[in-house]
């Protein structure tokens, strides 16, 4: 056996590395085959990847130590070294700047104090100088819950230490748990440490670096005492917040980074009590959650410019909010306040939200005033009093806020949040781009510079500073930008969002808005690319919200601008090319996205002359803006070559190509391939129950391949995967959603094609009610629900019940799309036909007058759909007595079919079938029924077997046939009808009573009424059982059997 | 006060004409003289079984050497490339001196595996297992040597996952990968080491 190639065991680790554990063996058993060395050897790194322990923390500069670069000084001091009076005894402690000695002192007075060394980098003149200045104001400090700072100075070393009062207790927050304090515990202690903190204030010391290891508590005569220790520490070690570049990487932060108020974060001199206030609000979310605002992996994972911003402009869940995401942890966190866990949310819930979320707001002048204010609210609260920090629309804008408006308003959050990630990565690459760029040119005047004076050394040296210099600030500049675009997105998103304090029943699509209304004002006129990428993103998200119109105008900006910029934009030019078209072909305008999609492929296509991914997926959108065009026949050809390349791209399984093949199965469907489609359908399916359990595109495809077996007429199988596919779905997503909803109706359409028309109406107006919850107002997903509901109602014969649904269909439909496009001129026939259903037929003739209109301006040109609507206008016109019209209609109708599809097709039997019903309307009997064997032929020879086509030609030529008197010959195919329905719905039909009826009607009217009475009798039953009591079909069958047995004499 | 930042280094941070193997080559001599002192100031501590730490050495090396400058993160992660460098040719020798007898063998690659950070110099054990670590990352660069680059980062200098994805100019995520990739291979390797 040969070694295989570390390539491929490299792509193999890493893909394998990337998929769930658990799925890892299906997986390499596929890539892998039959080479048993290849699968060995993946499977012996995966395992030696696991192994937890083996250099798998280089580094861990973990958060309360050092970021990035901080200093991790060495200590040079040790046990028994002497500093001025003071021996050290031993270390007890190491923190972010110092290392901390218990140590004794012998003069003037012998005690044991704390001793802290500042690592090596400050500055210790200036920290000792600073120290100094305090000294007097932290003298006058006197209070139980403040450890004293005795003295400062400089070792040996030159390292300036801290002399304090010892105090032997544990973090605040480390006591809390370890003693099980409950939350009112929890409260009364902070109290304290809130009191100990005014009194500081009173005396103008600010400590600026509260957190929970500088907050000790040691239990005392039996009750907790906490005392704050380093006053004045902070201060005095901090000018490097003075200093604008506090934030370049490899300088010290000051305080930690989870306790640091937003004006702290963002480097200002301004800091004042309130950044405490912000502190100790950071250290009550901690005693009451468990965890800090943001937590120290989230802050760990990220850029320093990125914690910054975090900081300063994320709003952190309130504490209940985080205690019900804690689910791993909610049990252990709830044990340590001695509370029951599904208890503890609601406690925290409501006061104590609010009073946590008012000391942590980042407008410091919407904080609490000073620590005593926090302090009196926890009091009120364990008083029972109403809290300041409760805003006082606050109980009533929770009741407002509706459960419809929160799941949009979330789902349109979730996709903002995920293509913020995109834009400040993309912000971030341009401007690191750039930067090189602008170092390069600074570079290159500096070495010209060099050369003119090369003799003068110290203009060198000035030089090489200025250098530096703009490098810093070019590099600051980049770091500004990117930071600027990730916080515009961010305000316009957070506005949104009504629990940090945004409009109430804003939606994501209004803050939007308010972003292009400042991009509009010039936000980033000088950063076009910028601009470009978020008009982009925010087309994108508006189009997921379904605001097609107002993201086109965008789509179009951010494409005119790459297409404006030099040098390499290809790339951006064609996704954005892409994105106006989806939008366009959204709107109904296929005919304007196709040009563009081909636009957007041709331009990838020449970035990737092979097989690329983006490429395939190019290919696949042409080809379906195509088949929305009605042109199945030059979207297969692409679809083709998609799924191809996906399958040289990457053997195998996966989504994309599935979802291709899918995509190929429909059109190949769309073509009257059916027998083709229906493998390449279930390959995708199977593709896709390979890939998942549950999964949203696995649902689709179930959806899809039951949409076909419909088509095929297999009813039964149809049933079975639709209602899998609402399954699946209910189990993916709890509650509303939009996919749920669409299968609920694909569950009604089943029903309803198979004759249970209650079970249909209530699937129907199930999922129109969802929609409506899911989407306020008109919407398309609404007007699929509406059209549902028509055609269940319409089917089962409740012709006045349908008709306000109806109409509000066709109100909406033109309202969606003014223009007009197949789902209005499929609206517009519905809607017709429900006249028809009600007997005015005159009133339904514009309206399909209208449909074949649509469809013209829509297509533009020949088109199967805009036949059949010819048709069905001239079936009405024909009724209407408009003979002639009906004739030519009919006729043209049927030349544009064989114009589109040559050689057999359903629909080309069928608008040969309805020609020969005009004719028949028009009493012209001979012709009529030339084209009606004629459409009877061409179905048999479509469907080899019985179908519900063929069933209804057998019908349509059979009473041709009588009315010329060929009796007989009219019997066979009557007979042959019900035979071919009762094979197709044993269990009995619409169609069978249908076809019942027919035979029946047809043997009372040629005098054979004994033959008739059992067939129009079975009629009756059948439709009492399959038909709604209100329809018309079921009271003509009634009349025929009442016709029947009185001429029988009963 | 600060220590004086050292003129040389930040000349050839600062040294546009350069490539990155001529600037690391230059900057070399200093960062080893540099993180040789400060490696011994810090065994001189009496601690036993006290691992050195490559984030504090490499970072403090940085700004004694540096200062606190601005000095663009392309022309830093030279420095840190060189400090990676550096702080190799430091623990080899170290590790050599302490595990003359001891390289090689099952002790050596069990204290290998065994090693979540730099070694401690004076456990002649974990110096042999160190010895056998390095052989592997010397053998892993000539099957992977982006790889291997991501490892002398972030095991010789400290480096985070961020911080070695700006030094060499690839993405998080790619690091991360080579990062799982590299430790999984040295790991089996180690191993799978027979003598």
């Amino acid at each position: 056996m040969t070694q295989p190639s570390h390539e491929r065991v490299r792509e193999l680790f890493d893909r394998a590395s990337e998929i769930p554990p658990e799925k890892r063996s299906d997986f390499l058993a596929r890539e892998c085959g039959t080479d048993s060395s290849l699968r060995a050897r993946i499977d012996a790194l995966l395992a030696a990847g696991d192994d937890v322990r083996f250099l798998v923390t280089p580094t861990a500069p973990s958060l309360g130590q050092t970021r990035i670069f901080g200093m991790q000084g060495l200590t040079v001091e040790t046990a028994g070294t002497q500093i001025g009076p003071y021996r050290l005894v031993r270390q007890i402690g190491e923190g972010g700047f110092g290392v901390v000695f218990l140590a004794e002192q012998q003069q003037p007075v012998a005690r044991t104090v704390a001793l802290k060394i500042i690592k090596l980098g400050m500055d210790t003149r200036q920290v000792v100088a600073r120290f100094e200045v305090e000294r007097q104001a932290l003298a006058l400090m006197d209070h139980p819950n403040i450890a004293r700072v005795i003295d400062a100075g400089a070792t040996e070393t030159g390292r300036p230490y801290f002399v304090m009062e010892y105090v032997a207790g544990r973090a605040i927050t480390t006591y809390c748990d370890e003693e099980h304090l409950t939350i009112d515990a929890r409260i009364e202690l902070f109290e304290q440490v809130c009191d100990a903190v005014q009194h500081a204030h009173s005396k103008g010391i600010i400590h600026r670096d509260l957190k929970p290891s500088n907050i000790l508590v040691a239990t005392v005569d039996g009750h907790p005492q906490a005392k704050v220790i380093d006053f004045g520490i902070a201060k005095a070690t901090q000018h490097k917040l003075t200093d604008k570049t506090l934030f370049t990487e490899h300088q010290q932060i000051i305080g930690t980074l989870q306790y640091m108020s937003p004006e702290q974060a963002s480097g200002s001199l301004d800091i004042d009590t309130r950044t405490d206030v912000y502190a100790l609000g950071v250290v009550l979310y901690e005693l009451l959650t468990g965890t800090t605002p943001f937590d120290a992996h989230t802050l760990n994972e990220a850029f320093l410019s990125e914690i910054q911003r975090v900081i300063r402009e994320v709003d952190p869940p309130k504490p209940s909010t985080r205690l019900d995401q804690s689910v791993d942890t909610l049990a252990g966190i709830a044990a340590s306040r001695r509370i029951e866990p599904k208890r503890l949310g609601g406690l925290v819930r409501g006061e104590l939200d609010w009073i946590a979320m008012k000391a942590l707001e980042k407008d410091r002048a919407r904080r609490y005033e000073s620590a005593h204010g926090l302090a009196q609210d926890l009091r009120r609260y364990l008083s029972g009093d109403a809290v300041v920090a409760a805003p006082p629309s606050a109980l009533y804008r929770l009741r407002k806020f509706s459960r419809r408006n929160r799941t949009v308003v979330l789902a349109g959050s979730a996709v903002a949040a995920a293509l913020l990630v995109g834009v400040v990565a993309f912000a971030w690459q341009a401007n690191v781009a750039r930067h090189e760029r602008d170092s390069a040119v600074v570079a290159q005047r500096a070495e010209a510079e060099q050369r003119r004076i090369a003799d003068e050394q110290r203009a060198e040296a000035g030089r090489q500073q200025a250098l530096a210099e703009a490098n810093a600030e070019a590099e600051r500049r980049a770091r500004d930008r990117a930071e600027a675009t990730a916080t515009f997105v961010t305000d316009a998103l957070r506005s949104a969002d009504p629990n940090y304090g945004g409009k109430e029943g804003i939606s994501v699509a209004e803050a939007m808005e308010q972003a292009v209304k400042q991009l509009d004002e010039g936000a980033f006129r000088d950063e076009p690319d910028i601009e470009a990428s978020l008009r982009g993103v925010i087309a994108d998200v508006l189009y997921r919200n379904a605001r097609l119109t107002d993201a086109l105008p965008l789509a179009e900006k951010a494409l005119a601008i790459y297409a404006s910029r030099p040098g390499d934009q290809v790339r951006n030019v064609a996704r954005s090319t892409n994105l106006v078209a989806t939008i366009q072909q959204n709107l109904g305008h296929a005919d304007l996205a196709e040009p563009l999609f081909e636009r957007g492929l041709a331009l990838l296509e020449e970035l990737h002359p092979g097989d690329d991914e983006e490429v395939a997926t190019a290919l696949n959108n042409l080809a379906m803006v195509r088949v929305h065009r009605g042109h199945p026949e030059s979207a297969e050809p692409l679809l083709v070559r998609s799924v191809a390349m996906r399958e040289r791209l990457q053997p195998g399984d996966s989504p994309e190509l599935a979802m291709n093949l899918n995509n190929l199965a429909s059109v190949v469907d769309d073509l009257g391939r059916r027998t083709e489609a229906l493998p390449l359908f279930e390959r995708s399916l199977a593709m896709y129950d390979r890939l998942y359990d549950a999964h949203p595109e696995v649902a689709m495809a179930l959806y899809n391949i039951a949409q076909t077996y419909i088509g095929s007429g297999r009813l039964a199988d149809a049933e079975a995967q639709m209602d899998r596919a609402l399954a699946m779905y209910r189990t993916l997503f709890a509650g509303d959603h939009p996919d749920v909803a669409r299968a609920m109706s694909g569950v009604a359409n089943v029903r309803r094609i198979m004759g249970h028309p209650a079970e249909s109406e209530e699937m129907a107006r199930a999922s129109l009610a969802m929609r409506q919850r899911l989407f306020p107002g008109d919407h398309p997903e609404v007007a699929l629900g509406l059209e549902g509901l028509v055609n269940t109602l319409k089917d089962a014969g409740k012709y006045t019940d349908a008709e306000p649904v109806v109409d509000e269909l066709v109100a909406m439909r033109r309202r969606l799309v003014p223009r007009g496009n197949p789902n209005t001129a499929r609206a517009l026939d519905l809607a017709a036909a429900i006249r028809e259903g009600l007997d005015r037929t005159a009133g339904a003739e514009p309206l399909l007058a209208e449909g074949v209109e649509v469809l013209t301006r829509f297509y533009g040109t020949d088109h199967p759909d805009i036949a059949r609507a010819q048709n069905r206008h001239a079936r009405v016109l024909a009724d209407l007595g408009r003979v002639d019209e009906a004739i030519l209609a009919s006729t043209e109708a049927l030349a544009m079919m064989q114009r589109g599809i040559p050689g057999d097709h359903p629909s080309v039997a069928a608008a040969i079938a309805s020609l020969g019903l005009i004719h028949q309307k028009a009493q012209q009997l001979e012709p009529a029924e030339a084209r009606l064997a004629e459409a009877l032929a061409m179905a048999r020879r479509c469907w080899k077997g019985d179908h519900y086509d063929v069933a209804r030609a057998l019908v349509n030529h059979a009473r041709s046939l009588d009315a010329l008197g060929r009796k007989d010959e009219a019997r066979r195919e009557f007979d042959e009808a019900v035979a071919m329905d009762r094979r197709r719905t044993p269990g009995g039909s619409r169609d069978t009573a249908g076809s019942l009826y027919a035979a029946g009607s047809s043997l009372l009217t040629n005098g054979e009424a004994p033959a008739a009475l059992p067939l129009l009798e079975e009629a009756v039953s059948m439709g009492e059982r399959v038909l709604d009591a209100q329809s018309t079909r079921l009271s003509d069958y009634r009349k025929k059997l009442d016709e029947c047995r009185a001429k029988l004499g009963q | 006060m600060h220590p004086e930042p050292s003129r040389a280094t930040l000349d050839v941070l600062l040294d546009g004409s350069q490539g990155p193997d001529e600037r690391i080559a230059a900057l070399l001599p200093e960062v080893y003289a540099d993180l040789r002192a400060a490696a011994q100031a810090a065994l001189r501590g009496e601690r036993v079984g006290h691992t050195l730490d490559a984030t504090a050495l490499v970072h403090e090396a940085y700004l004694r050497l540096v200062g606190p400058r601005d000095i663009p993160w392309q022309n830093r992660a030279h420095f840190f490339a060189a400090a990676a460098q550096a702080m190799r040719r430091i623990l080899i020798d170290h590790a050599r001196a302490k595990a003359a007898d001891q390289r090689g063998g099952g002790t050596a690659r069990r204290a290998a595996i065994e090693l979540t950070q730099l070694p401690d110099p004076s456990s002649a054990e974990e110096s042999a297992g160190f010895l056998v670590l390095d052989e592997m990352i010397v053998r892993l660069e000539g099957v992977d040597p982006k790889a291997a680059a991501v490892v002398r980062l972030r095991y010789f200098a400290g480096l985070s996952i961020e911080e070695t994805a700006l030094a060499l100019e690839a993405s998080p995520a790619t690091v991360k990968r080579d990062w799982a990739f590299a430790r999984a291979w040295l790991r089996d390797a180690i191993e799978s080491e027979n003598g």
